[in-house]
């Protein structure tokens, strides 16, 4: 079988970071290894074409959003894998740095669509319209999921800080 | 954490929260290998239909003797290699991957492996930033538990019905204490796949590197300060796939959204290269700023219908343009000779060529140098 040109490069190049963004999308490393291999494996017969226009990168987050997005029945049982066992987490209501671990477990929390809409805008840097054109949907719509990313965010921090909770634990079935 | 996260807040708390993840060397043959597995399954598709179900997914589990159907790539076998040759050599800098597939055969009984080599392509960071791949040559000495793997019998097939996957086996080869080496086949299961316990020694085995061969420049420092690929196809050298006839226009207007980012790569042609497989390396470029984006696409505006699109001198160098994100229409301009522009709107709407000035050509040139 031959090879594309330029593909086993961009493998390389490119793998360390689609890596990273496939371990938010799916909370654990080996799923991110297999969601990275899978949307590469699906980009290869496209890769002429896409590599004709310039950046294949967008759509191989594109098969890596919908394909975590299909993959709903293998979502996140609950637990993050950490090498480390956490410490009790103690937050400091004045304190903006966000720990690392409530972070997981709120991230963890937001149904599949908004925990996907947060990680491609605030962590792959995707415009509202990049992040529309990726998830195959409206601006408007992803306007809407990042304020309410956000806002549950926040309101699991409050709840965390001491306010009350105001968001079900079982938020990952209503995605 | 607080109510008040900012979305500051978010992006330094997901950018902290991804653990560093171990990068297999061999992801690129794994995605290979589910490629050809992919295939490989829509091939057996149709045969599946007009046969029937049971009976040839039957035959998909013992095996085709013709080397058709899903699997059998780790059971075909013809050439197991006794000879004093260096192994880890391939014409191309890439090692030859039938390790997983055709031409081998069982570890011979009479030869006593005393070493193990293994190859694999991986990509290394450097000291300035620039990624290289490297033909990568382990040895180890310790080879009880995979000559024994190895010459486990294969089990014979039962008749079960068998999945269409297909592992991935990394490449390697024995040495006896002659120097000669025999890549072998692995042993498989009734379904034909290899047995885990070959495969888990040599995962297992002790090796340590013993040559590195520089191959290939994956990303230059170039490349990742400006965000243009290190190589692009030449589109213009050929027909591009999948567009249909290419039409001879003129563009009139700003091809690009008004407000859109643009990013200028200029590549140095590699005339040597026969098309349609001609690409380019890249020599510069950089990410635009509004300003100087609107003047790009501004630029392209009124670029005249040219007489014909062929060219009977390849261009040197050529400037690709194109939105920052990959969004948007693709232009590539040939910096000298013919001056042709390609203009890609989308993969649903069909290319146009046109022709550049040298005033054009001059603005791509400049705006594709990278800032001091």
């Amino acid at each position: 079988m031959s090879e594309p040109v330029g593909f086993r490069d961009f493998v390389a190049a490119r793998s360390p970071a689609l890596l990273r963004t496939a371990w938010l999308l799916t909370g654990d490393e080996h799923l991110a290894e297999d969601l990275v291999q899978t949307a590469l494996s699906q980009t290869w017969p496209r890769w002429g074409r896409l590599h004709l226009g310039g950046d294949p990168e967008a759509y191989v987050r594109r098969v890596m959003v919908n394909t975590s997005l299909s993959r709903r029945a293998r979502r996140w049982s609950g637990e993050w894998a950490t090498a480390n066992l956490p410490e009790q987490v103690v937050l400091d209501p004045h304190d903006r740095v966000l720990d690392r671990v409530h972070l997981a477990e709120v991230l963890r929390g937001l149904p599949a669509r908004q925990r996907a809409v947060l990680v491609l805008r605030f962590f792959d840097d995707c415009s509202e319209q990049q992040t529309a054109d990726l998830l195959g949907c409206s601006v408007g719509t992803v306007k809407s999921q990042t304020s309410r990313g956000l806002a549950r965010m926040r309101a699991a921090a409050g709840a965390a800080a001491g306010a009350s909770p105001d968001w079900p634990a079982t938020m990952e079935t209503q995605s | 954490m607080t109510p008040s996260w900012s979305e500051h807040d978010v992006r330094e708390g997901l950018a902290g929260l991804v653990p560093p993840m171990p990068q297999p060397p061999d992801r690129f043959e794994q995605i290979k290998a589910r490629v050809v597995r992919r295939r490989r399954a829509r091939l057996a598709l149709p045969a599946l239909t007009a046969v029937g179900v049971a009976g040839v997914v039957a035959v998909v589990a013992l095996g085709s003797p013709f080397g058709l159907g899903a699997r059998g790539a780790n059971t075909q076998g013809a050439s197991g290699s006794v000879a004093p040759l260096s192994p880890c050599t391939g014409s191309d800098g890439q090692p030859d991957d039938s390790q997983n597939g055709q031409g081998l055969q069982r570890l011979d009984p009479a030869f006593s492996p005393v070493a193990v080599v293994t190859c694999s392509i991986e990509a290394k960071t450097m000291p300035d930033g620039s990624i290289v791949n490297e033909r990568v040559e382990r040895r180890g000495s310790d080879v009880t538990a995979l000559t024994v793997a190895l010459r486990e019998p294969s089990r014979r097939p039962t008749g079960r019905i068998c999945t269409s996957e297909q592992a991935y086996i990394a490449w390697f080869a024995l040495l006896d204490e002659q120097g000669r080496w025999q890549r072998p086949r692995v042993p498989t299961n009734e379904c034909g796949d290899p047995l885990p316990a070959p495969i888990l020694a040599l995962q297992n085995a002790a090796t340590t590197v013993t040559k590195t061969t520089f191959v290939s420049v994956v990303a230059s420092k170039e490349s990742i300060d400006s965000g243009c690929p290190q190589r692009t196809a030449d589109a213009l050298s050929s027909t591009p796939v999948g567009v249909g006839p290419i039409g001879l226009v003129a563009i009139t207007t700003n091809p690009f959204p008004t407000g859109a980012s643009l990013r200028v790569c200029i590549y140095l042609a590699r005339n040597d290269v026969p098309a349609p497989q001609r690409d380019g390396e890249l020599a510069s470029g950089r990410p635009l700023n509004p300003a100087l984006s609107q003047t790009a696409g501004d630029a392209l505006a009124g670029t005249p219908r040219p007489q014909t699109s062929d060219c009977p001198r390849p261009a040197t160098r050529f400037a690709t343009i194109h939105e920052v994100g990959g969004r948007g229409p693709t232009v590539e301009v040939e910096l000298d000779n013919c001056r042709r522009v390609l203009l890609d709107p989308d993969s649903a709407t069909p290319a146009t060529i046109s022709q550049a000035d040298p005033r054009l050509v001059t603005l791509l040139q400049q705006l594709g140098q990278p800032l001091p």
